[in-house]
């Protein structure tokens, strides 16, 4: 290759950075979709203006938060309730999740029980809590048997899913041994399993008792007892002063959730115990911890064991219904069946695409938002406190608040439709993903920074040549990752008036059709399988 | 190189004039004790020393990577030292530098690395756009070419060995145009012939672009091999300045500490 003359025409700048055809016109034609979608779910600057009025006036509803003594006894007995079922769900699901976890490990377990317990698993993770709670309000009626029950659900699927994983995870060699030895099956699971994976384990309850927290606000607005179903009787009573009470009184919560079970995580992930031996009457006597780690586990596993035995002590559930629940519940599946196919052209393909457009508007306008949000948090970008703090405190409240939570905002705000959700998905997903794409922009490597910075470059440049190149690849495997969360959520968010399958299934409910109930089931459980397919595929490709 | 312009002949415009530079990185524990010296000669200065004896922290002050405590760095009659945004940013633009780890930016393009040296010229859009002049472009290929990369001009960074990311480094540096060239340690990363290579290639720059070279580094054989001008340092301070060849061994045991590592 011989030295271009200075003098080269326009064929220079094509020889510098060939042009990648395929993708200039992939992102033409998302950016002309995203148009469409918009115009669809009609997001016009006229609705956004009208709503940015209701919402002053909303907010001037909301303000000053209701603290009269008698809403603050309401909001304890919801708030003493969501922990409860919490901690009865998380409890129960944990038990029920090991194992399942343990069945669906490949490298313990013959391939049939591991196919099982997979298809369970994969089963409890696809319907979002909501609609599995609203199944069990109508399977064994209101109240907090109902969320405990969805949370159960929830908790199995995560659960037993990340088991699985640690399980498979774990060096095999200690394994081998205790074969060789000539353990039994249940002892090489209690002294060659349990050691290896137990910090992770208890790693996983810990940010699902988190989770539960937040989730078992949220089955409570579709009948399933605690804090949500507080929430909801306040939004329908239009007392949103007292709204606002709950809204911090969730956020908090929640907070005190994350640093707890952070806490809890750092007493079990530390390296391995330490041990001691000690001189007995009769010669040495060794001991697995040492007085003060021993000490913190039996007080972890009795303030575990106790906090269970109090909720189900004193949560109210009519025992009856916890008998009837199996047969109630199989009665529900048998009336969807045979399900009502010819609902779909007439309802449901709609909702189905309106769901789709709601979670990719919401998705993009999630990004636009966060991105700034993002470069606040990162310490080496903005390296004020005060900036870090704000950005911070943006990412908690926004992901504190549940989708759902934020949809019954909206739809006051926007009014009933699918903007409204759209909203709700942006603004919900702004905590998850400024957070990831905050951690991607602080793990980019400072040389090339400062090479840019050396070169007298302006930092808006620095930013977009030093930086984004790095955190190009995490950036779009947070927006698909999120992109399929947010799939899930827009199916539900209908419930709340904001549009998408949601709607259909609210309307099949109420008019008890069950097949057609059943059809938005078996929709809902299709678009997640098949947004699964799609991200991993993209994901691959990206990265 | 043919491809390019020569530069004109060293003026009094471009002389590097440091003064009483001192760094404390923590209060009463300095790194740069008081440094002064002046390079206005083209070719490589080295600057050897052992670790820890301020000579990467001197390299930075320079182009203020680092800010000096005390003291004055004049270039051209301006005093760096103390310079501020946007003033500094230009002043940055006259100072290439040279990094012992490469730091390209490893997902971009190698012609897209050289262009970077560009940033601080270009306005933000067009660098954004990718729409860089077309001479800066024309510039970046003839550049490429002279340090043997003319080949991989769109290949990403990442996929260069230690060596060619590294040429890829000097060719970034020479893009800006620069009245001086600073390398921190810039064969420290790279096996024993590479590095011969790259000072070869340093000291060719400084010979056609006639400006100083100012070099960090470890290896005293490579340096008295193509230094024009030697500085030794220790403990924060200048031990030795003069050509390689008035370098004796009592001033390596002085720059270094001890005799037993010489034999």
């Amino acid at each position: 290759m011989s030295a271009p003359p200075v003098t080269a025409g326009g064929g220079l700048r094509a020889r510098a950075f060939p042009p990648n055809w395929p993708l200039r016109l992939g992102a033409v034609l998302f950016v002309a979709y995203v148009i469409y979608a918009a115009g669809i779910v009609d997001i016009r600057w006229e609705r956004f203006v009208q709503g940015l009025g209701n919402g002053a006036r909303f907010l001037g509803r909301m303000f000053p938060p209701n603290v009269a003594p008698d809403k603050m006894q309401l909001l304890a007995q919801g708030m003493l309730e969501s922990l409860q079922i919490a901690i009865i769900a998380t409890g129960a699901g944990v038990l029920l999740a090991l194992p399942v976890g343990l069945c669906a490990a490949r490298n313990l377990m013959p391939l049939p029980v591991t196919i099982l317990a997979r298809g369970l698993i994969a089963l409890c993770r696809t319907f979002h809590p909501v609609i599995v709670a609203i199944l069990f309000v109508k399977a064994v009626g209101f109240g907090a048997l109902a969320g405990i029950l969805a949370l159960i659900v929830a908790t199995i699927g995560f659960i037993a899913k990340l088991i699985a994983e640690a399980i498979e995870e774990m060096s095999m060699k200690p394994i081998e041994a205790l074969r060789a030895a000539g353990s039994p099956f249940l002892s090489v699971v209690i002294m060659g399993v349990v050691p290896q994976v137990l910090p992770r384990f208890i790693g996983f309850a810990a940010y699902q008792l988190d989770s539960n927290l937040r989730n078992s606000a949220l089955v409570g607005l579709v009948g399933g007892g605690g804090i949500g179903a507080t929430l909801f009787t306040a939004f329908q009573r239009f007392d949103y002063d007292f709204v606002l009470t709950i809204i911090i009184a969730i956020i908090l919560a929640v907070m005190a959730g994350e640093i707890l079970s952070a806490f809890m995580r750092r007493v079990y992930q530390d390296e391995a115990p330490s041990g001691e031996v000690k001189q007995g009457a009769s010669g040495p006597v060794w001991h697995r911890f040492t007085a003060a780690e021993r000490g913190m586990r039996l007080a972890f596993w009795a303030v575990a064991a106790l906090a269970l035995g109090w909720s189900v002590q004193t949560i109210e559930v009519i025992p009856e219904f916890l008998y009837d629940a199996p047969a109630q519940t199989v009665d529900l599946f048998a009336r969807m069946w045979p399900i009502d196919w010819a609902y779909f052209p007439k309802t449901v393909q709609q909702a189905l695409i309106e769901t789709l457009h709601t979670a990719t508007l919401g998705t993009v306008l999630a990004i636009l938002m966060a991105t700034p949000v993002a470069l606040m948090c990162a310490r080496n970008i903005s390296s004020s406190l005060w900036v870090n703090t704000l950005g911070r405190f943006i990412l908690v409240a926004t992901r504190s608040v549940h989708t759902l939570v934020w949809a019954l905002l909206f739809v006051a705000v926007f009014g009933p439709g699918a903007l409204a959700g759209v909203m709700a998905v942006a603004v919900h997903s702004i905590g998850f993903t400024g957070k990831f794409l905050a951690e991607a922009i602080e793990e980019a490597k400072p040389g090339p920074i400062e090479a840019l910075r050396a070169a007298g470059a302006p930092w808006r440049s620095v930013l977009l040549k030093g930086f984004w190149p790095q955190v190009k690849p995490a950036f779009l495997a947070v927006s698909l990752f999120r992109w399929d969360i947010n799939v899930r959520e827009s199916a539900v968010l209908g419930l709340v008036g904001a549009g998408g399958l949601g709607v259909a299934l609210q309307a099949a409910m109420d008019n008890l059709y069950w097949d057609q109930v059943g059809l938005v089931l078996v929709v809902i459980f299709a678009v997640v399988v098949v947004t699964e397919i799609v991200t991993a595929t993209l994901r691959a490709k990206v990265i | 190189m043919s491809a390019l312009p020569v530069a004109e002949a060293p003026g009094h415009g471009r002389a590097l004039v440091i003064r009483n530079l001192v760094k404390e990185y923590r209060k009463g524990q300095p790194v740069l004790r008081d440094i002064s010296l002046s390079v206005s000669e083209p070719g490589i200065v080295a600057i050897i020393g052992p670790s820890g004896t301020g000579k990467s922290t001197l390299i930075r002050c320079i182009n203020r990577l680092v800010d000096p405590t005390s003291g004055s760095i004049m270039l051209g009659g301006t005093d760096l030292a103390k310079l501020q945004g946007e003033a500094l940013r230009s002043a940055r633009r006259r100072l290439g530098m040279v990094f012992q780890e490469y730091n390209l930016v490893e997902r971009l393009t190698v012609i897209e690395n050289v262009l970077c040296g560009r940033l601080g010229y270009v306005p933000v859009w067009r660098a954004w756009t990718r729409r860089f002049p077309e001479e800066d472009i024309a510039r970046a290929f003839a550049l490429l070419e002279s340090v043997g990369l003319g080949d991989f001009a769109t290949r990403r960074a990442d996929q260069l060995s230690g060596g060619q990311r590294q040429r890829v480094g000097i060719a970034r540096a020479v893009m800006q145009e620069p009245d001086l060239i600073l390398a921190d340690e810039p064969t420290s990363s790279l096996d024993p012939k590479t590095s011969v290579e790259i000072m070869e290639l340093l000291a060719k720059v400084g010979r056609e672009r006639n400006i100083p070279v100012l070099v960090n580094i470890h290896n005293v054989a490579l340096a008295r091999r193509y230094a024009l001008r030697m500085i030794g340092m220790s403990k924060g301070l200048v031990v030795y300045d003069g050509p390689p060849a008035g370098l004796q061994d009592s001033h390596l045991a002085e720059i270094y500490g001890g005799e037993g590592w010489m034999e």
